[in-house]
């Protein structure tokens, strides 16, 4: 039991983000045979290797295996395709929208969101420049009460460009100033030097007028040529439908949720080999996702790097004849580490726990109403060398 | 790559426990040197602030499950030692050690420094009278005494008001630290719930600049604290005095700008929201290694937040910035994965 499985150093990555792709470019540096799929399109960001598979517009519809063997199962371009990673490292993103409801305000020629003034400044010169030249701009952050970081940090950089290519005047209207990030307080120093003005508002009053905005706050009224609102980011449509696939849980809030903070590491979920990376699971922009991606592929260098896993010290054994199929375990196990299946040599179906899967918790044993189940150290029951 | 290249980790806090453990899974031989008798650095003086044994996500148990993995791998544990002199030596580096069982140098080819911060001392905040005033204490006090005296720690003192004041040495380019401190909105809003939940009377106030409430779970700690009737203003103090009335509270004036009105207000106990700042010693160690130190004094490092101007020398942790032990630890893997990376490329 103790001996160790010889795994391959082959990962599959979920997601088109950017993140993903980090991901992708780190893996191969380290030698590493990358899956990458997305149920978009890929991004073509030059990422071709003899080591990398590539499969754009992709959906998973089942999962089986665990750490070290996992099989995934795709539909692509009405073909099944079933492939066979040691990892996974889910690195979906998060989605945009603009939460017209919550602003109470629509779109119009004077409001515009982040992402619209983004597009703009990505045209040819001198349209991109023009549409902000010498206009006073009115960024209102926070408004819905709910700070995404990916938002805020866009709201910085965009303040900062339509100052200095733009020469446009911007207020930077906020209730609490998101400055928890390395060097993000710098940032607002920064633009502050550029000439923005920061506001801080308690209900702020917006009006959209014929030609003109306007924002009154706490300290008076301010007019503008523009109203800019950032959009909002919530997790994608299709992450509980994955969620359930991959057997891993989602927060409350509807992204994927780590592994216990116990046992915390940053983007290992509750199962073995399944590892979250980026927007997906935490509140951040797409540097800081980036970053998450590197450490991420750290962690699944630190499982597969040595070619071979070794389970748990303590981990837990089902006694095939004692179980009676009663599914508690599996459904217990907050590790998704047990399975009912048949064990042919001994021509009974029972409960079965994956020894590289389970991390010795204990709750599954603890609930077996028929106490099939023992925790076992290094040394085996006398029960389990029979088999 | 190399057989085993050797790696130094300097600091044995959450974030060179995390940098060490994950190069050791990956067959570097790692020695980490500690100056401390003990691991786990800051992290060892964070308390838990579940209430009623529900969990507030507040990262202060973090730190178990790394002392045990680090006592089973083969990362080598150096205590009470720390780096007397630095050579370059055949693209790697020649560390001398003080206080060490080992009398040889060891020889590396890479060093993660993570070093750690230092707790902002409140008595550089003169006006807020700490070290004067009996009832003004420090978040980093509150964190310490519930540690050690457990969460009733302050059930008997016979409070009523009790004022959290953020941002203290922290947020402030006049006392050279124009940065925030990141964690103490976290640990204040916290704490202000565990002391609520156990003395649902008491009267809680934090006065902020700007809360910190993004993060996934940090939004939840927001609502609940504002539900369960903690009051949040948007103001500091520019003064704390003695209360002449009673002179075992502190008092002071604040401009509730929110509500566009100037209030006093006595409270029994406040609790300045202390941050971190780089560790007093940290030019010493930038010299030894030959890096930089940006404006505030942390060490200085490249876009990737990471690497610095000597190759081979990378940072993991607040050292680099101020983090909270989550942070610290992602940090720290990504420090491990840039000197993973530049191992390999040393022995190609
Ligand atoms: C008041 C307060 C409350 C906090 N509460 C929380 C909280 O609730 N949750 C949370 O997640 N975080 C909290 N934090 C933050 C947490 O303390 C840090 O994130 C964490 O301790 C950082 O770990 P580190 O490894 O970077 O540094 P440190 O913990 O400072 O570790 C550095 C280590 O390096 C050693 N060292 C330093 N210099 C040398 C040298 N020259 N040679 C050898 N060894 C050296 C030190 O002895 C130490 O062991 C809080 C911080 C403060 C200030
Ligand atoms: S001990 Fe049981 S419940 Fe825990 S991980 Fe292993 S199989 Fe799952
Ligand atoms: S809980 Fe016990 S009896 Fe029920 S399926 Fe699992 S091992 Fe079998
Ligand atoms: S995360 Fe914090 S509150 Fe939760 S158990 Fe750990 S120390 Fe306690
Ligand atoms: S975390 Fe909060 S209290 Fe601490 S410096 Fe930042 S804004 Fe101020």
């Amino acid at each position: 039991m103790s001996q160790a499985t010889p795994v391959a150093k082959q990962v599959l990555v979920l997601g088109a983000s950017s993140e993903a792709a980090r991901a992708v470019k780190e893996l191969l540096a380290l030698g590493y045979k990358v899956l990458w799929v997305s149920g978009d399109e890929l991004p073509s960001n030059g990422l071709d290797s003899p080591a990398l598979a590539k499969y754009a517009n992709c959906r998973l519809y089942a999962l089986e295996g665990h750490v070290g063997r996992f099989v995934s199962h795709f539909l692509h371009q009405g073909q099944r395709l079933a492939l066979s990673t040691s990892a996974i490292i889910v690195a979906t993103g998060n989605e945009r929208y603009f939460p017209a409801e919550r602003y109470g305000l629509e779109l119009s020629s004077l409001v515009w969101t982040t992402s619209q003034v983004k597009e703009q400044l990505k045209k040819p010169l001198p349209q991109s420049v023009l549409a902000f030249r010498d206009k006073r701009i009115l960024l209102l952050l926070d408004w819905s009460g709910e700070t995404s970081k990916e938002l805020v940090s866009e709201s910085f950089s965009l303040a900062g460009e339509l100052c200095e290519r733009c020469r446009s005047e911007v207020y930077f209207f906020y209730r609490d100033l998101t400055v928890d990030s390395p060097g993000w307080e710098q940032r607002t120093r920064e633009l502050r030097d550029k000439g923005v003005v920061f506001c801080r508002y308690g209900e702020p009053e917006v009006t959209v007028g014929e030609a003109a905005v306007s924002i009154s706050y706490l300290e008076g009224t301010v007019e503008g040529d523009l109203l800019v609102l950032p959009e909002a980011v919530r997790p994608r449509g299709d992450t509980a439908e994955l969620a359930e696939i991959l057997q891993v849980r989602l927060g409350e809030d509807g992204y994927f949720q780590e592994l216990n903070i116990r046992k915390y590491r940053a983007g290992l979920s509750a199962r073995k080999g399944i590892f979250f990376a980026g927007r997906c699971h935490m509140d951040c922009d797409a540097s800081e996702a980036e970053s998450d991606a590197l450490q991420v592929v750290a962690a699944v260098d630190a499982l597969l790097g040595q070619g071979a896993l070794e389970p748990e010290e303590v981990i837990a054994y089902v006694d095939p004849s004692k179980c009676i199929r009663c599914l508690t375990c599996v459904r217990t196990c907050p590790h998704a580490a047990v399975q009912v299946v048949e064990y042919e040599d001994m021509d009974v179906v029972a409960a079965r726990v994956d020894e590289l899967a389970c991390w010795g918790c204990g709750a599954c044993a603890s609930n077996c109403p028929v106490q099939a189940i023992e925790m076992v150290g290094q040394e085996m029951p006398a029960w389990v060398q029979g088999v | 790559m190399r057989e085993h290249p050797s790696v130094i980790v300097v600091g044995g806090g959450i974030a060179g426990l995390t940098a060490a453990l994950n190069l050791a899974e990956r067959g570097a031989h790692v020695t980490l040197v500690e100056r401390d008798s003990v691991l786990g650095g800051n992290a060892r003086t964070v308390c838990c602030k579940a209430i009623a044994g529900e969990c507030q996500l507040c990262g202060g148990c973090l730190l178990g499950e790394r002392l045990e993995l680090i006592v089973s791998s083969p990362v080598e544990l150096l205590l009470e030692t720390s780096v007397a002199r630095v050579e370059r030596d055949n693209g790697g580096f020649l560390v001398y050690l003080e206080g060490a069982e080992k009398s040889s140098p060891l020889r590396a080819q890479a060093v993660i420094l993570a070093t750690g911060f230092d707790h902002v001392d409140a008595h550089t905040k003169g006006p807020y009278g700490y070290g004067i005033l009996p009832s003004v204490t420090t978040g980093e006090e509150m964190e310490r005494k519930i540690k050690e005296e457990g969460q009733g720690a302050y059930d008997a003192l016979g409070l009523h008001k009790v004022a959290f004041i953020q941002c203290v040495g922290s947020r402030d380019e006049h006392v050279g630290r124009g940065y925030c401190s990141q964690v103490c909105c976290r640990y204040a809003l916290r704490l202000a719930r565990l002391l609520k939940a156990r003395q649902p009377e008491l009267e809680i106030t934090i006065f902020k600049m700007d809360i910190q409430n993004s993060g996934r779970d940090f939004q939840k700690t927001w609502q609940a604290a504002q539900e369960e009737g903690i009051r949040i203003v948007a103001g500091l103090p520019a003064v704390i005095r003695r209360s002449s009335e009673e002179p075992r509270r502190a008092t002071f004036v604040y401009d509730d700008i929110l509500a566009g009105q100037i209030v006093q207000e006595d409270f029994d106990l406040v609790v300045l929201s202390v941050g971190m700042q780089p560790r007093r010693d940290a030019e010493q160690v930038a010299e030894l290694f030959g890096i930089n130190q940006d404006r505030y004094g942390f060490f200085a490092v490249g876009d990737d937040l990471i690497s610095t101007i000597v190759p081979g020398v990378f940072v993991a942790g607040t050292c680099q910035a101020p983090r909270s032990m989550a942070e610290a630890a992602a940090h720290a893997q990504q420090a491990a994965e840039a000197c993973y990376r530049y191992l390999q490329e040393l022995a190609l």
